[in-house]
């Protein structure tokens, strides 16, 4: 199973953490972009220049529409726990307290949503929400920055059996990037990764997602339902499962 | 007169909430914040939830009595003052407490305001100070209701000073109200709380008085330029 990226928003439907898994040195890069040829360069036309923030306000945008439109139609317990695309699959979870977080990762993942609610329960409440001198709100994204935290977080994804991984519409990034000494992780406040161009048209076409947000709902849910990039979405009660321990 | 009341805190309602964690003890320390608890490599991934927090109760009781105090005498006796001040502390603690509520509980949204009184009550007192406030005196509009506290642990041993003022004016165990304010506050409900009476100020009863002012709603992101 690979793991792409991770986000956290607070109830200000501020981006307060995220992250983005780079794979490893030794990495199953080609299992998780099986259809990329080599011979791909970023053209120059076309190009998108996409950075981390636009990425998490991207996923804010879909994640909160979904859910009021899965709440609108399921009434108000329902919530969405997961959607699927040809390349992804983007998992949520949300608390009482309408903090949200969002897990991407491939298709043969299992469900996370209990993986993303011990997240919440054991790392996020326990180093974030009662480190006394962390702030309660982070406007202006400052962010979660705590080490205790990050770390635990990166234990947790192995744990669970995940390998970091990147998302096919980054391949172009991965070029750059793969010769550099760096290994998978990069600090929510540094990312190296940031102005990744996102490729070629025939590239955009396979993610299902892939324009600004600002395009509207309409926009990138017409795009979801394009015969290119198919969108599945599993629906469920937010009732949560069993929170019991490991 | 409680000598063991904190103790006990919080025990039987987590084994009825869930009933497979291992009770596991481990050396009482640390109410509410991580820094005392030591970061093995095993509590790091999983720090709390093979176990029950206790503190004891005397320490609350004297910390909580000597932020008053030293409120008291930082603000000169300006008991309006000092009213506001332990609200404030306790709408932080508020914002914090009830992510720690709702990740321990498991619980998901109140349907309505009743439900949300008896989840304060019998749940969230119950968990954070083992005791059970009575919901009563609903508003007719069912948007108020008291909580009657037939006791208080942040009020063993406490006298109020003896200035003629402070029995009029201080409401000693103000920091619940904003306790419940900020809590509530997370949990998309604007509330106004405060005390009526306070047994320590020579009152039949300990009141408190909530009542709902608007439910908010979602945030939406800034627009982009």
């Amino acid at each position: 199973m690979v793991v792409y990226s991770f986000y956290i928003f607070d109830r200000h439907a501020e981006c307060i953490y995220k992250r983005r898994w780079l794979p490893r040195p030794t990495s199953t890069v080609g299992k998780s972009r099986s259809d990329t040829t080599s011979g791909q360069a970023p053209t120059g036309l076309g190009q998108t220049v996409r950075s981390t923030d636009d990425d998490s306000k991207l996923v804010f945008g879909t994640v909160f529409s979904l859910r009021n439109m899965v709440r609108k139609l399921g009434g108000d317990d329902d919530n969405f726990v997961s959607f699927t695309t040809s390349q992804y699959k983007l998992h949520y979870y949300e608390t009482p307290t309408n903090t949200k977080f969002v897990m991407l990762t491939d298709l043969k993942s299992p469900s996370m949503r209990i993986a993303l609610q011990q997240i919440y329960i054991n790392l996020f409440v326990e180093y974030v929400v009662k480190n006394p001198l962390s702030p309660t709100e982070h406007p202006g994204g400052v962010g979660v920055n705590n080490e205790l935290f990050e770390e635990s977080l990166e234990q947790f994804v192995h744990r669970h059996g995940h390998t970091p991984g990147i998302l096919p519409g980054y391949k172009d990034g991965i070029s750059a990037i793969k010769g550099t000494p760096q290994r998978s992780r990069h600090l929510s406040q540094t990312p190296v990764e940031h102005h990744i161009q996102s490729g070629d048209q025939s590239q955009v076409q396979q993610g299902s997602i892939h324009t600004a947000f600002s395009d509207g709902w309409q926009h990138s849910m017409r795009r979801a339902l394009s015969p290119r990039g198919k969108i599945g979405a599993t629906v469920g009660s937010t009732r949560a499962p069993g929170t019991g321990p490991q | 007169m409680s000598a063991n009341k904190t103790s006990r805190i919080g025990e039987e309602i987590w084994k009825s909430v869930n009933p497979q964690t291992p009770i596991i003890t481990e050396k009482p320390f640390s109410i509410y914040s991580t820094a005392f608890r030591p970061r093995t490599q095993a509590n790091q991934l999983f720090p709390r939830r093979t176990r029950v927090d206790k503190v004891n109760a005397e320490l609350v009781t004297l910390t909580y009595g000597t932020i008053v105090a030293q409120l008291c005498q930082d603000y000169d006796s300006d008991y309006q003052e000092v009213n506001k001040q332990l609200d404030k502390m306790g709408y932080n603690i508020g914002m914090r407490l009830i992510e720690d509520f709702l990740a321990k509980s498991g619980v998901g949204r109140c349907a309505n305001f009743r439900e949300t009184a008896d989840m304060i009550a019998k749940v969230g007192f119950k968990i954070f100070l083992n005791v059970t406030p009575t919901v009563t005196n609903w508003a007719s509009d069912n948007n108020q209701f008291s909580l009657i506290f037939e006791d208080n642990p942040l009020a063993d041993f406490v006298e109020l000073p003896d200035d003629g003022r402070a029995q009029d004016e201080l409401w000693f165990s103000n920091i619940l109200c904003g306790v419940l304010r900020g809590s509530l506050e997370m949990v998309q409900m604007q509330i106004e709380a405060h005390f009526v009476s306070d047994v320590l100020r020579g009152d039949e009863t300990t009141e408190m008085r909530v009542s709902l002012v608007r439910y908010i709603e979602d945030e939406m992101p800034p627009e982009e330029e």
